[in-house]
């Protein structure tokens, strides 16, 4: 599902975040993305996003080079993608709803009662169905961040990415978040995670890439 | 048939939801349009007097006439003789003959002077001659007068509304210059509305970002700024209709006394829906050439920054 060959990314004026990276991300899998901080993770999935392009090498994605995408390419495949951040980056003068709603409205491809089964279905899946009509600031964190893998989910990517997605958040409520990343994974998502949790991993089988200053060890 | 009806109705929510998004600010939404409108105010002002004027010169060139002063010693019967020959030229329209008896008579019942003709023994006004020419002919009218000066009945020749050219050639140039003006004005409703959008892109960074992150493509970012830009423009073309309305209620009295004094009827308040609507459309298509100018130089800038 997604391959990478040889990539090597360099900033200008900067040391290279990533070097020689290769690997294969079968379809359906789900893998861990590890490393210090400034290790070239977060690097990694700017490239897979294509919010980056790199400085050698090739990417494949779903059998396509993601490097010969023209500009007006890019959005489209960007909609395959659900991505989950640290910060969730929803926007504030929206409620919950059409937070979620967003990615469905931006595909313009669905009627509002389409987008409004699907945004339900996807904040049953987070347990936050009753906070459909709140504002994002009166949200808690770990709320905040369960809205953003809603978003990131509802309009059913086939690639899940989440960049520290339980960086800000206790123990418990970080498990509880891995455990949706693995019931997505269980339905046919492609899921890579980028953590420096080692207390989580830990607890999982699940497969690791691990990053040491832009190299995979 | 299924992707037109979304495309429709993405376009309708766009419009809608940027209408909403104005009435949210309702403060910023009123200055930025009262800036637009109060500088459209002297376009569509000026407009507005190119018309009255126009209805006024339309009324004068309806009947160019001149006065023809025949000589003292010319008879009744030699004007009248002169008269119909003078009918068959193509350039006149009629020529009406006023005798000099009558036109004593007149002169005494119309002023105090009844005793003119006592005073000098003789009747000193002339026998004269009426002409007016066909309103197509309007340009051959200097060469009729200077060919009529010389004919040998005839004293003198007086264009009683000489002066109408003049102010028709003033009032071109003004023209001329309005035009100009309201050319450059336009351009500054450009500019408003362009540093409008530019704010509104600063102001939306974070939701431009999220959405391109999200998909989004460079239409589906642009079409609710262009929409904002559009309705802007609407609205300042709505203000400008009613600060033209106000200038004109308070300019009336004040025009209507200088045309007394060259006993000229100006129509001066009147409704103009065409040109409402002309207005109404020119800022409208400012509003959104302003707005797309605007978004092309400046949403390309937005990269990703997450």
């Amino acid at each position: 599902m997604i391959q990478f060959q040889q990539v090597s990314k360099r900033y200008p004026g900067q040391h290279d975040a990533l070097t020689d990276v290769s690997f294969h991300l079968a379809q359906g899998s789900m893998t861990f993305l590890t490393g210090h901080s400034g290790a070239g993770k977060s690097t990694l999935l700017k490239l897979i996003a294509r919010l980056e392009t790199p400085s050698q090498g090739q990417i494949q994605v779903a059998g396509q080079n993601i490097g010969r995408f023209s500009p007006r390419q890019i959005p489209y495949y960007r909609r395959k993608i659900g991505i989950v951040f640290q910060d969730p980056h929803l926007l504030h003068d929206r409620n919950v709803f059409e937070n979620v709603a967003l990615p469905l409205l931006i595909t313009g491809q669905f009627s509002y009662q389409e987008i409004g089964k699907r945004v339900r279905a996807a904040l049953d899946k987070v347990q936050l169905l009753d906070k459909e009509n709140t504002t994002p600031v009166r949200l808690s964190g770990g709320e905040r961040q369960r809205i953003g893998i809603a978003r990131a989910i509802v309009a059913k990517p086939q690639i899940l990415l989440a960049d520290e997605p339980t960086g800000n958040l206790d123990a418990a409520l970080a498990e509880e978040i891995l455990n949706l990343f693995i019931q997505f994974n269980q339905i046919g998502v492609t899921v890579l995670i980028a953590t420096h949790d080692l207390a989580l991993i830990s607890k999982m089988d699940i497969p690791q890439i691990n990053l040491n200053q832009g190299q995979v060890t | 048939m299924k992707m037109l009806k979304f495309m429709l109705a993405r376009h309708v929510q766009a419009f809608v939801s940027t209408l909403g998004r104005l009435f949210r600010k309702p403060l910023n939404t009123l200055l930025t349009a009262l800036v637009m409108g109060a500088t459209l105010t002297l376009p569509s002002l000026l407009l507005y007097s190119f018309d009255r004027f126009q209805e006024m010169s339309d009324g004068w060139s309806e009947l160019p006439s001149f006065t023809v002063f025949l000589k003292d010693n010319v008879t009744e019967k030699q004007a009248l003789t002169w008269q119909t020959e003078l009918q068959k030229q193509a350039v006149i329209d009629h020529i009406a003959f006023e005798n000099k008896d009558q036109a004593l008579k007149a002169f005494r019942e119309n002023t105090l002077l009844t005793d003119l003709a006592d005073i000098t023994g003789t009747n000193p006004l002339p026998h004269l001659l009426l002409i007016t020419v066909k309103s197509s002919q309007r340009e051959n009218i200097p060469e009729l007068m200077a060919r009529l000066e010389k004919h040998t009945l005839v004293d003198s020749v007086v264009w009683d509304q000489h002066w109408i050219d003049q102010l028709s050639s003033a009032i071109h140039l003004v023209q001329r210059l309005s035009l100009i003006i309201s050319g450059f004005l336009c351009i500054v409703v450009l500019l408003v509305i362009g540093n409008t959008i530019r704010l509104e892109i600063e102001n939306k960074r974070q939701e431009i970002e999220v959405m391109k992150l999200l998909g989004a493509t460079a239409q589906f970012i642009q079409r609710p700024l262009i929409y904002l830009g559009a309705w802007l423009g609407f609205f300042a073309g709505l203000l400008a209709i009613c600060l033209s309305a106000l200038a004109i209620y308070l300019l009336a009295p004040a025009i209507a006394d200088v045309a007394a004094q060259y006993q000229l009827k100006i129509n001066w308040v009147s409704v103009n829906f065409a040109q409402m609507a002309l207005l109404l459309i020119c800022s409208t298509i400012l509003g959104f050439l302003g707005a797309w100018i605007a978004v092309l130089q400046h949403l390309r800038r937005i990269e990703l920054s997450v």
